[in-house]
This record gives structure tokens, C-alpha cells and sequence, in this order.
């Protein structure tokens, strides 16, 4: 048992990304009593701004540069129910015109996610449904409405449903589907103003053993309301979609017991109100096993 | 087990998903005017307009078949009201010059844009730049009001009573009103208000024309209006509309884009202005300090400031490093002051904004449709004339704005794309502030440090100097002084 779940570990940090980018659902368990703590980097960059939903480029802006470090946590406290929190530092600026550069503590996530239902069919495989929610919620008063910022400042309420296969060979596939409820901002213009909710949509095709995790992933969001300000204004109230693809990767520190390297990379397929951004990241993962979850038998 | 978290958590998940957005829609309540003002036909006009020369037929007497059929009419209409037409009847019943001039703020900042590069301009779709902008409120609000005046002189001297009073049982959708209803204000202010909104954006003319209707309509559905009320009202909002528009014909704001480059030419001891945009763009309305003003040019001119200090003297620098420390402190209320008054494209302008302020302080004290078009008509020509001498003072002295001088100042504010001296926030600010601390005394110490605030938050911004604040706003008061000296002497107090 102890020893299914040590794989199951390596698996379940393919998209610790996800808490700040792809959602908090990836397709795999911590284990009881597991804690991983990641230490993660991310650069992202564009040139390009999705002007409704034409990509234009942004000479008053440059090349937007942002930075982010998060620190992860997450634990199993039961073999079906995990919980987790990410808190992010941004950094974000611009390489020409006169809009300064951004930088804060951005938006802390909680979140838990359940194994709600799952059926093992042997060599043929296994699957699985999770669910998940959470809550973001700004952690500072960084500035919202400029046309270079660290964030909307909306709490916003995250569910999640995803449904993954297992083939015994590694192979995976997965389909996520949430919702993201944002709550109304009040901006420094002085009035009160929507955050339109959105739909996201994952799906991840990996590869997963003991040693090696690799998972290609498409990451859809689609606004369902929002505003189309005139030359690409940027406003917390806009629509904006994003279609990005990625790859991550985990892989053992070689004679680390407890470390773990995490690469990924992704790119911005289309998009609407959003910069034309693609990303590279890099992290360490601890992780150990400071205690045996709820409900441990002694 | 399993089974049952699957349905605990699936419930939120549904929750969440099924609830509408929540947009937040500011519905005031039914105006319930606190004076009748019998004398306001008497009142000074702006564009000279003399009431009686705007002939208004006698209404039909209320023995006649005409007036019952009228009468029958919108007692028909309030037996089958639906709910479209009643929701229509409270919008326009909340102050429908307000509501014209939330729809000029709402067009302003569809239209206050800036133009696409290499762009020709289009007269049928200006950009409603802040001095735009200030031209268009002004324009609407003295139509408004001088088309009031003249109403309130025919209301008064024709003294047709509201159709409740003939028929004491009709059911009416709002306040009972002493006011005499022939002709109706509504109709006045309804055809002014898009007389003037037509010409100013052509291309909306249909969307207007269509609110202009509607809200005739509603007040023939809410029982306050008959037919004939609304034709009179309507005539005399057209005619004297039409006048403001003559008068447009020839305020020099055709050349204030100044076709001919003559901005090219302007000569200054220092370094010059020069456009900080990406790619550089002429600056905005270069002549526009060479407009009509509506207060008298002379005393306007007269508030002209002193030339600023010379670029690399050691006051200059000293405010130049002033602007470098506020923008590089950190500060958050600095963003939230910038952000709040900025007011910058796709808004409607710094004078929309303290029309919106201006809007507070009339529904607070209930003031009557004429008594609001006073308003607005004084503080938007205020605002104006305000606008064209800092045009004027920007293009006279053709001052860099702080980034070109030191490009490591980084701005809370888009840089506008014309020269700082003086502040236009400032100027524009300060001129509203003035007139309406003088029509609101109870709110004039709040009305002044919002001018204030607006004038500094160009400065923490990182776009101007201390001293075209300053001087901008001693600009600007001068200029609201005139406009306090006009009413007092309109003969509304």
C-alpha cells in the first residue's frame, strides 16, 4: 500500500502549476499524510495582445516580463481527500513606454479535492472522478486597473469536476471541467464592477511511472460575459479566453530521497483581452510524510 | 461512503454555476421637484433666446372634444400599461435632464477614443477628447436649459393644469406635480437634448431618436402629459436647440484641429513639447484655445498664466524631482487618487466626471428640470471656457511633460498626448468646483478638495508639475468666478 502511493506522489505533482494556472484538479491522490511543498519559479512573457480577439502588438507596452514564485503546499488527509494552499509573488513589467512595473504577493489559494468515485478494472485499467473546490482571495492591495498588472483582485470561488483513466502501462488521459465564480471588485475609479465568471476546460495526455512523469495538457477558459474595451483597454471587467498548451515534467533529483525537479512550458494558442504569452517554469518539490492523515490507524 | 461525498460536493458545484451575473445598475428614485419656480420663464437665457419670440399655440380648453380626446387617450394608455412602459416612465421619471446627460456621458466615452495611426478624421465619428467633450456638455446643457426657460415661461402663462387634475382618478406613475403640464418640459428637453446629441455623434442618430420617442411616450403612459403638452414641448426644444447649434456653426471649433499645422511652428526658449507616444501623434486640438468662449473672451483671457519655470532652472528642477519622488514612493493612495480621476479614453472625461458629481448634489436637494439645466449649463460653460484657456496656456508655452525631461519617470496615468502647462484637470476641476460650491454652499468645502485631489492626482501620477497644478487651478477658479457672477444675476436667486 505505503508503496502504490510513492508513485502516486510522483504523479500527482504533474501540474502542481495548476492551483495558480490550470486549476487545482490534476488526476491523482496525495496519499494520507503525504505533504509535498513546492518552491517554484515561472517566467512569462508577450508582445502580443489579444485586442478583443485579434493579436495586436503593444508599442506602448513592449515585451511584458512576469515573474512569479509560489510556494505550494499540499496534503492527503485521507487516501480520498487532499487539501491544499498556493501563494504566489508576481512580478510583472514592462519593457518600454512609462507604466511602471508591478510586484507583490498576489492571490492566495486554498482548495480541497476529492476522490469521489473510483472503479479499478485490473489490466484494463482505472478510473477515476475528483472533485474539487476552492477559494482565491487577494492577499495585498496591488493595483487592479492599469494597463500592466499582477492580478484582478476578484475572490473567486473555483469547482471542478475531472474524470481520469489509468492504463497499467502509464498511459493517461483526463478531461476536467470547473467553474469560476468571481466576486464584484471595487475599483480605484471609484465604483463597484463585475469580474465576469468563467468556464475552464483541461485535458491531459501523460505518461506516468515510478521515475518519470510527462503530461501534455490543453487549458481552455472561456468568459462568459465581459467587456471589449476599445484598442485593447485593458479593465477588470473584460472576457477574456485563453486557449494554452503545455507540457510538464517531474523527475526525481537523482540520490535525493525527498526532491523532486518539476519543468514545464506552455504557450497561448488564441485569446481575447490577454496577453499573447508563453510561459517556461521550473520547481523544487520536498516531500515527506510528517504525519498519517485523519482517521490513522495507530 | 463514496456515494455520499459524491453528492455533498457536487451541489456546490451546481450552486455556483447556476447563479446570474450580478451587475450593479444605479436606479435613482422618482424626482419629486422641490420648487416650482413660477418666475423661471423670466430667466436670463444663455444664447439670448427671448421666450415669446418662440411661438407656442394656445392650448385647446378643456370643454373641447380635442382636449377629451387627449384626455381619453392616456386614460386608455394607463389601463394597459406594461411592464416595459412602466419600467420606461420611471427611468425618465427620475430627472430627464439628468438622464439626457447621462446618455451624452455614455456616448462621450463610446466616442473618447483615440484615433487609429494615420487615421483621417471623421466627422461623423469625433473623438470626444476632454475639450470635446466639454464643447458637446456644454452645448447640451444650455440647450437644455434655455429651451426650460422657455417652457417655464409658456407653462406659466398659459397655466394648463396636469391631466390628473381634470380627471382625479387617473392612475398616475408618478408624484403628483404642481407644475402646469402645457407645454410639457419633458418633450422641451427630450428634442433639445437630441437635437443637439444628433449633431454632435450623427452615427447615433436613430438610437436617439428612438430614446428621444420613448420618452415622450412614457409620460403620456405615466398619466402626466397629454399629446399636445408633448407637440409644444417638442417645438420649443427643437428651435431653440437649433440655436445652439447656430451658434456651434461658428465657435471655431471646426479649425481647432488645426488643419494647417500651424502648431508645427510654435517657438519656445526650451526644449519643446514632443509627442511621447510610440509612434509621435499630433497633439490634441491645438486651436482649441482660440474657441468662442461663452463667458466674456476677455475676462476669459485674462486668466491666462504667467509663462512656467524655465526648463534647467533650479525651480523647475526642483519640482521635477518632486514629481520623480511621488512617483517612486511607493505609495498606494497615489494609485488610487490617479486611477479615481484620470477619467482617460474610453471614460467620459474629467467633466463628464464632475457632471456626475454634479448629479449627487441636484438629486440630493430635489431640484426641479429647470433648476437642474441651470446647473449644468453653468458648470459645463464653466468647465469650457475653463478648457479653452488651459488650451490656449498648453499651446503657448508648449511644455514637455515630466517623462520626456526625465524618461525614468514612470506614470500612474497614460501620458496625454499634448503639453503639460497647465493641467488640464486642474483648470477643468476647478472651474466645475467653484460654480458648484456656489450653487451648493452646504457641500463647498467636499466640492473644493475634490478639485484639489483631482488636480494633485496628476502630479502623484507622474504627468505634471506642482505648478501646473497650481496654476491651473488659479486658472480655473478665475474662470468659475465668471460663472458665479453670471448666476448671480440670472435671476434664479
Amino acid at each position: 500500500m505505503k508503496k502504490r502511493y510513492l508513485s502516486i506522489f510522483l504523479l500527482s505533482l504533474g501540474c502542481f502549476f495548476s492551483a495558480s494556472a490550470q486549476g487545482l484538479v490534476d488526476g491523482f491522490m496525495k496519499g494520507s499524510g503525504q505533504v509535498d511543498a513546492v518552491l517554484s519559479y515561472s517566467f512569462e512573457s508577450y508582445s502580443q495582445y489579444y485586442d478583443g480577439p485579434i493579436a495586436v502588438e503593444t508599442p506602448t507596452l513592449g515585451t511584458v516580463r512576469t515573474q512569479s514564485t509560489s510556494l505550494f503546499l499540499a496534503t492527503g488527509l485521507t487516501p480520498f481527500l487532499d487539501v491544499m494552499v498556493n501563494l504566489p509573488f508576481v512580478t510583472t513589467s514592462p519593457s518600454q513606454g512609462y507604466w511602471p512595473t508591478q510586484s507583490d504577493f498576489q492571490d492566495i489559494s486554498a482548495a480541497f479535492r476529492l476522490l469521489a468515485f473510483s472503479r479499478d478494472w485490473g489490466k484494463s485499467g482505472r478510473l477515476d472522478l475528483l472533485l474539487s473546490g476552492g477559494i482565491m482571495a487577494p492577499m495585498t492591495n496591488y493595483v487592479a486597473d492599469a494597463p500592466v498588472v499582477i492580478g484582478h483582485q476578484a475572490r473567486q470561488l473555483d469547482s471542478r469536476g475531472a474524470l481520469q483513466y489509468r492504463h497499467p502501462s502509464g498511459v493517461f488521459a483526463m478531461a476536467q471541467g470547473g467553474y469560476l465564480r468571481r466576486a464584484n471588485i471595487y475599483v480605484d475609479r471609484g465604483y463597484e464592477v463585475f469580474v465576469p465568471d468563467a468556464y475552464e476546460s483541461v485535458f491531459r495526455l501523460g505518461y506516468a511511472n515510478s521515475n518519470l512523469y510527462l503530461c501534455a495538457w490543453l487549458h481552455k477558459r472561456d468568459t462568459r460575459s465581459g467587456t471589449d474595451l476599445g484598442y485593447g483597454v485593458p479593465f477588470p471587467t473584460n472576457k477574456i479566453d485563453f486557449t494554452r498548451i503545455g507540457i510538464d515534467a517531474v523527475v526525481p533529483i537523482p540520490g535525493s530521497e525527498h526532491f523532486s525537479a518539476v519543468l514545464g512550458t506552455g504557450l497561448t494558442l488564441n485569446g481575447r483581452n490577454i496577453g499573447d504569452a508563453n510561459r517556461i517554469s521550473a520547481g523544487i518539490v520536498y516531500r515527506f510524510s510528517p504525519w498519517n492523515g485523519l482517521f490513522a490507524k495507530s | 461512503m463514496k456515494k455520499i461525498h459524491f453528492l455533498i460536493f457536487l451541489l456546490p458545484l451546481m450552486m455556483l454555476s447556476c447563479q446570474e451575473q450580478q451587475l450593479s445598475i444605479f436606479s435613482p428614485e422618482l424626482a419629486q421637484p422641490a420648487t416650482l419656480d413660477p418666475n423661471g420663464g423670466k430667466w436670463r437665457t444663455v444664447t439670448g433666446v427671448v421666450p415669446q419670440s418662440i411661438e407656442v399655440v394656445t392650448p385647446a380648453d378643456s370643454s373641447s372634444d380635442f382636449f377629451k380626446n387627449e384626455m381619453l387617450e392616456i386614460e386608455r394608455l394607463s389601463l394597459a400599461r406594461t411592464p416595459e412602459q412602466i419600467a420606461q416612465a420611471e427611468y425618465w421619471g427620475s430627472g430627464s435632464v439628468l438622464r439626457w446627460n447621462q446618455i451624452a456621458r455614455e456616448l462621450v466615452a463610446k466616442y473618447n477614443i483615440p484615433p487609429e495611426e494615420g487615421s483621417i478624421p471623421n466627422p461623423a465619428k469625433p473623438v470626444a477628447s476632454p475639450p470635446w467633450a466639454a464643447r458637446a456638455y456644454a452645448m447640451l446643457s444650455v440647450a437644455q436649459y434655455d429651451a426650460l426657460v422657455t417652457t417655464w415661461h409658456y407653462k406659466f402663462h398659459f397655466n394648463r393644469a396636469a391631466p390628473a387634475v381634470f380627471n382625479p382618478s387617473l392612475s398616475l406613475l408618478l408624484p403628483k406635480n404642481d407644475l402646469p403640464s402645457y407645454p410639457s418640459e419633458d418633450a422641451a428637453i427630450a428634442e433639445a437634448s437630441f437635437t443637439i446629441l444628433k449633431a454632435l455623434f450623427p452615427l447615433e442618430e436613430s438610437y436617439l431618436k428612438d430614446l428621444a420617442q420613448q420618452h415622450q411616450f412614457s409620460r403620456l403612459v405615466a398619466g402626466a402629459n397629454l399629446r399636445s403638452d408633448l407637440t409644444a414641448g417638442a417645438n420649443v426644444g427643437t428651435r431653440v436647440a437649433n440655436r445652439v447649434l447656430t451658434r456651434a456653426k461658428t465657435d471655431r471649433m471646426s479649425l481647432a484641429s488645426d488643419p494647417d499645422d500651424t502648431w508645427l511652428n510654435i517657438a519656445v526658449p526650451y526644449e519643446p513639447w514632443r509627442s511621447l507616444e510610440p509612434t509621435p501623434t499630433k497633439p490634441v486640438l491645438p486651436l482649441y484655445g482660440q474657441v468662442k468662449t461663452w463667458f466674456d473672451s476677455a475676462a476669459v483671457f485674462a486668466t491666462i498664466p504667467a509663462a512656467p519655470p524655465l526648463i534647467g532652472s533650479a525651480e523647475f528642477q526642483a519640482d521635477l524631482n518632486k514629481v520623480a519622488a511621488y512617483t517612486r514612493s511607493g505609495v498606494r493612495d497615489y494609485w488610487r487618487m490617479a486611477d479615481f480621476w484620470a477619467d482617460g479614453s474610453g471614460t467620459f472625461t474629467p467633466i463628464g466626471h464632475w457632471n456626475a458629481i454634479a448629479e449627487d448634489y441636484i438629486r440630493e436637494e430635489q431640484l426641479n428640470e429647470l433648476r437642474t439645466a441651470r446647473v449644468l449649463a453653468l458648470l459645463n460653460r464653466s468647465a469650457m471656457d475653463a478648457g479653452i484657456a488651459c488650451w490656449h496656456t498648453k499651446y503657448k508655452y508648449f511644455l514637455p511633460r515630466p517623462s520626456q525631461i526625465d524618461p525614468t519617470i514612470k506614470t500612474a496615468a497614460g501620458i496625454p498626448n499634448f503639453p503639460a502647462y497647465t493641467s488640464g484637470h486642474s483648470t477643468f476641476s476647478m472651474a466645475s468646483a467653484t460654480i458648484l460650491a456656489h450653487l451648493f454652499p452646504d457641500h463647498s468645502q467636499e466640492i473644493i478638495s475634490m478639485a484639489d485631489e483631482a488636480g494633485l492626482s496628476r502630479v502623484v501620477s507622474g504627468i505634471h508639475y506642482e505648478f501646473d497644478n497650481t496654476e491651473g487651478k488659479k486658472c480655473g477658479r478665475a474662470v468659475g468666478n465668471l460663472a458665479i457672477e453670471w448666476a448671480l444675476l440670472d435671476g434664479a436667486d
